[in-house]
């Protein structure tokens, strides 16, 4: 029995059959060739347990939540890099980690993409073998006694920087290891190359590359975090970097033991130009924004120039609207503010204008990430809404999706309504695009540079009508006449402000939710929702909660 | 430079008694094998299959050649004599997979498996190319062209679940293998040795190695079962680099399989473009003649552009789309027939080395692999093969083998290529085609 099903909450799922075509990601048969690629999407679909509906695990107890062991991604990598060594040494431009496997979270913090093989190791153990000797270079300025090189030095060496590296104090048997490190270095040069040796081992160790949590245990089976992991969590979330001294100083001090202390550094570190590249990562990811080279869109108005600008003013959006302006939901789903880049800003108004602009809705960067080379992709963007905004577990695309595509009768010349049409009328696509379609039409005033429009490619009017057919929140549904209207809709939803704190903590926690993190999921949606739904206070909730302070065996 | 590098090296070893590097150990412990020509696999891959009808040729199946290959594989006419063409050839376990039709194609290609889990996990068995070089205990070399990231074309699997990464900036891999060697081709006499920082750290690389071990050690008794597992892996991974980086005795490189000497190829050049491909194709070549590889794959990672060749239309701005829509038509022949080209570099670069009467090529056997038959529908039945060399006389050559619908399968393809690399096996991967072997090619 083929059902489709919508996860509207954790634990709590509602399950509706379809009267026919259900949208379940196959097509029937097994058909297929052919592909569908036109069609991303990111979360996989599983089947909701039913008996753990409206039943949390963690119901009662105090909010406990799994997180992984996980390894630096090659951006912390390299900010920590340079944060480690005061700005001092950088990696060099081309430096890169591959990556391994495509994580269900989406987020590049998911352990799943940071696994370790032989090609990962030698990349890691290459650059730590060649930063120490520029951080070798650079010693007068790290380290003042390296005037006068001896044992002593060393190990304020070792104090100093083992402490910025591992983010803590070192134990015993850490600085034993590398202080044996440091002997390796004999001869003429046996100071620096002692050093340099030290600096190798310290990059290869998992205390630098891995957020190592153990904390101490506590009743529920939990371990409580202490002070220099919550310190060591704050930074890689909120600044994808090692802490400042600042921080380490807090976090020594015991004051971030206490939600209180948490929150006077984090309102520090959200202030700090870091915290606006970490918040861009997370829309990037979430939304999973592809940044289109210039020959990948046909229409020669997209240059070099059009792009920078584009790319720019979302940053710009997305910095403002989370760290700056603490932007309500409403206004960062459905604002009518114009772009401060004046590049695109200029290209806005001698094409077609602001009209009917709203918030990231219609964010130039959003209309061409989700777009076909040469024309508007509906289907994107509405996958867009219903899986990234109102967070619905929507089926990968069926694997003959395009072979079935290329056999649906359509006249010469056919539009993309004319396409949609012929979908609506097929068995096979229907229970998914009727879904999909009638919401991807109500973006069809903005082409794919995101300019407003009133006519399509194929010179017919534009309707600038859609519908939200069957979403995971009834008030949701309905015809919208402008996409403004759709925004102010969806800001008021229960669900899509969930949805924004699900997808924060999968990108804090580099990982899936699942029904044990319903407690988490709701807390965070229950603070959100209290503090008015500003966007800065989102990321103040998750970093406040209780349980951001433990963390549950794994 | 290499000559600079070789005389510091010597030095080295004067002084501090330990020596760069693994090359020339490897070296040492298998010039027995070397000698008696060990047989190669090269696995070359390029996305979006091929223009089918302009690939194949038009005799019957198990005829020669025609002497002008068809024109997708024009600049091939010169290897004629040492080529088998395949066609079809289907990807029968793709065809079970849902998802993206990248994802699927890509895992499913060289493992013949299906995912682990949803459309974004890996598969769920080893590539070829890996089970290959487990079973025969070889060393393999994971080189990648086109960029770095492999995206939705991840098709190196070492186990179920485990992708393999390679490496796109051909410096590297010279830099890995190379660097130490003497250059081919002479030159100068070699200016004064310095030994530098990084040599001296390089020298230490054992004795890092093992005390970063000891790190792991002490941050792995505090984990749960889980991350327990994720560390271990990785501390297995640095216990590898270990053995392979520290070497402690030296033997100099002496004459490998023959003729050419084991030694550094050209100039690397990472740039776009045919040079990036020639320079890999260097690597894999000069590393097989090392004995440092017995297994090479390269894998060209993108299938949105061929954009040095600035083709027009669609073709240059989206290639991927103008593939699907298959317009415009010349362009797109452009274009495939260039992959000839690229391919071509991994030919003369091998057919360069000579090992006993002949040349690495005629005791290889390299695989030319699409993931699609028909690039347009991204059909993965049908897909066109070329496998180039005779393994030494084991394979004939000169041939277009066509195969009966329904008998011919990539899983087939593979238990063929292990039987003629001496494998017992009579299976491989999943699926309903997934025993036997090609009828007729071996």
């Amino acid at each position: 029995m083929l059902r489709l099903t919508f996860r509207i909450s954790v634990g709590m799922a509602f399950l509706f059959p379809l009267s026919m075509g259900a949208c379940t990601g196959s097509i029937g048969g097994d058909i297929p060739d052919g592909i569908s690629d036109d069609v991303p999407v990111d979360d996989p679909t599983t089947p909701i347990d039913e008996s753990k509906v409206d039943n949390p695990p963690s119901a009662g107890g105090p909010c406990r939540i799994a997180v992984p062991l996980r390894r630096l991604t090659e951006l912390q990598y390299r900010n920590a890099v340079r944060d480690v060594f005061k700005q001092q040494v950088a990696l060099p431009s081309d430096f890169a980690i591959p990556t391994l496997g495509s994580p269900a979270s989406g987020f590049s913090t998911d352990p799943e993409y940071n696994a370790v093989d032989l090609g990962v190791a030698r990349r890691l153990h290459d650059s730590a073998t060649s930063l120490p000797l520029a951080v070798v270079d650079k010693l007068p300025g790290l380290l003042p006694c390296a005037s006068s090189p001896n044992d002593t030095c060393a190990s304020t060496f070792i104090d100093t920087y083992g402490r910025k590296a591992y983010r803590r104090p070192l134990t015993a048997p850490e600085k034993a290891t590398l202080t044996k490190a440091f002997k390796l270095g004999t001869g003429a040069d046996a100071f620096k190359d002692g050093i340099a040796a030290v600096v190798a081992v310290m990059l290869d160790s998992p205390q630098f590359l891995y957020q190592t949590e153990i904390g101490e245990a506590d009743d529920s089976g939990a371990a409580k975090l202490g002070g220099y992991e919550i310190a060591s969590r704050l930074s890689l979330l909120l600044w994808d970097s090692v802490p400042d001294d600042a921080l380490l100083e807090a976090a020594g001090s015991g004051v971030l033991d206490a939600p209180k202390g948490i929150r006077t550094q984090v309102d520090r570190m959200l202030a700090d130009p870091k915290a606006r590249d970490t918040v861009v990562r997370f829309a990037r990811e979430w939304i999973h924004l592809p940044r289109p080279a210039v020959g990948q869109r046909t229409d020669k108005a997209y240059t070099e120039a059009l792009a920078t600008a584009i790319q720019g003013e979302f940053d710009r959006f997305i910095g403002d609207a989370f760290l700056n302006d603490n932007a309500p939901l409403e206004t960062f789903l459905s604002s009518p503010e114009p772009y401060k880049n004046a590049t695109l800003d200029a290209f806005i108004k001698a094409n077609g204008g602001y009209n009917g602009r709203s918030g990231l809705l219609t964010q130039p960067a959003v209309l061409t990430g989700l777009a076909g080379a040469s024309d508007t992709s509906p289907i994107r963007r509405a996958v867009f809404v219903r899986t990234k905004v109102t967070c619905e577990e929507f089926p990968a695309p069926p694997a003959d999706a395009n072979a079935v595509d290329s056999e649906l009768p359509l006249p010469a010349n056919a539009t993309q309504q004319d396409r949609a049409a012929a979908r609506s009328k097929d068995s096979r696509c229907a229970g998914c695009h009727s879904l999909i379609d009638p919401l991807g039409f109500g973006f069809e005033s903005f082409d794919e540079l995101g300019r407003f429009r009133q006519t399509s490619k194929d010179g017919s009017r534009i309707d600038p009508t859609g519908d939200f057919v069957e979403p995971v929140d009834k008030n949701l549904a309905g015809k919208f006449s402008s996409l403004p209207e759709l925004g102010k809709r969806l800001s008021g939803s229960p669900a899509v402000a969930e949805c924004l704190g699900r997808q924060y903590f999968r990108f804090n926690y580099g990982r899936m939710d699942g029904d044990a993190d319903a407690c988490s999921i709701h807390g965070i949606a229950d603070r959100f929702k209290d503090s008015g739904l500003g966007l800065r206070d989102l990321i103040v909730s998750v970093t406040t909660a209780d349980e951001f302070r433990f963390r549950s065996g794994q | 430079m290499h000559h600079k590098n070789i005389h510091r090296r010597t030095l080295i070893r004067g002084t501090a008694g330990a020596v760069l590097g693994l090359p020339w150990l490897e070296l040492t412990a298998e010039r027995a094998l070397a000698q008696t020509g060990p047989k190669r696999l090269v696995i070359y891959f390029n996305g979006q299959g091929n223009l089918v009808n302009k690939w194949k040729p038009n005799v019957a199946s198990g005829a020669a050649l025609p002497a002008n290959l068809p024109p997708m594989l024009t600049a091939l006419n010169g290897y004629k004599s040492k080529l088998n063409l395949l066609h079809p050839v289907d990807n029968v376990v793709a065809q079970t997979m849902g998802g993206n039709g990248h994802n699927k194609a890509g895992r499913s290609i060289l493992s013949c498996a299906g995912f682990v889990s949803g459309e974004n996990s890996p598969s769920r068995g080893p590539s070829i190319d890996q089970y290959l070089k487990q079973k025969l205990n070889l060393k393999s070399l994971e080189l990648k062209v086109n960029g770095d990231g492999v995206g939705e074309y991840q098709m190196l699997f070492s186990e179920p679940g485990k992708s393999v990464s390679g490496e796109a900036n051909p410096q590297r891999v010279f830099d890995r293998f190379f660097k130490s060697l003497p250059a081919s081709g002479g030159g100068a006499a070699p200016p004064a040795p310095v030994v530098t920082a990084a040599d001296r750290l390089r020298l230490k690389n054992k004795d890092l190695l093992s005390l970063t071990l000891e790190n792991f050690n002490t941050v792995r008794g505090t984990l749960g079962k889980e991350d327990r597992d994720r560390l271990d892996a990785h501390a297995q991974r640095v216990r590898d680099l270990e053995k392979e980086l520290g070497a402690t005795t030296l033997s100099p490189p002496t004459q490998v399989g023959g003729a050419t000497k084991c030694s550094a190829p050209g100039a690397m050049s990472g740039a776009n473009g045919i040079q990036v491909y020639k320079s890999q194709a260097m690597n894999a070549a000069m590393a097989m003649a090392c004995n440092f590889a017995q297994v090479v794959t390269i894998q060209d990672t993108s299938y949105g552009s061929l954009r040095w060749l600035g083709l027009g239309g669609k073709a240059g701005s989206d290639w991927h789309g103008a593939v699907h829509e298959r317009n415009p038509m010349p362009e797109l022949e452009k274009g495939f027939a260039w992959y000839a080209t690229a391919f071509k570099e991994v030919l003369d670069a091998m057919n360069a080395v000579t090992e006993g009467n002949g040349t690495m090529l005629d005791n290889s056997l390299v695989m030319w692999i699409t993931e699609y038959g028909d690039g347009a529908s991204h059909n993965t039945r049908g897909i066109p093969v070329l496998l180039a060399g005779g393994l030494g006389g084991a394979l004939k050559t000169d041939r277009f083998l066509s195969f009966a619908p329904g008998t011919s399968s990539t899983n087939r393809l593979f238990v063929t290529i292990m039987k003629l690399f001496g494998l017992p096996d009579n299976s491989f991967g999943e699926g309903p085609l997934n025993s036997g072997t090609l009828p007729g090619l071996a």
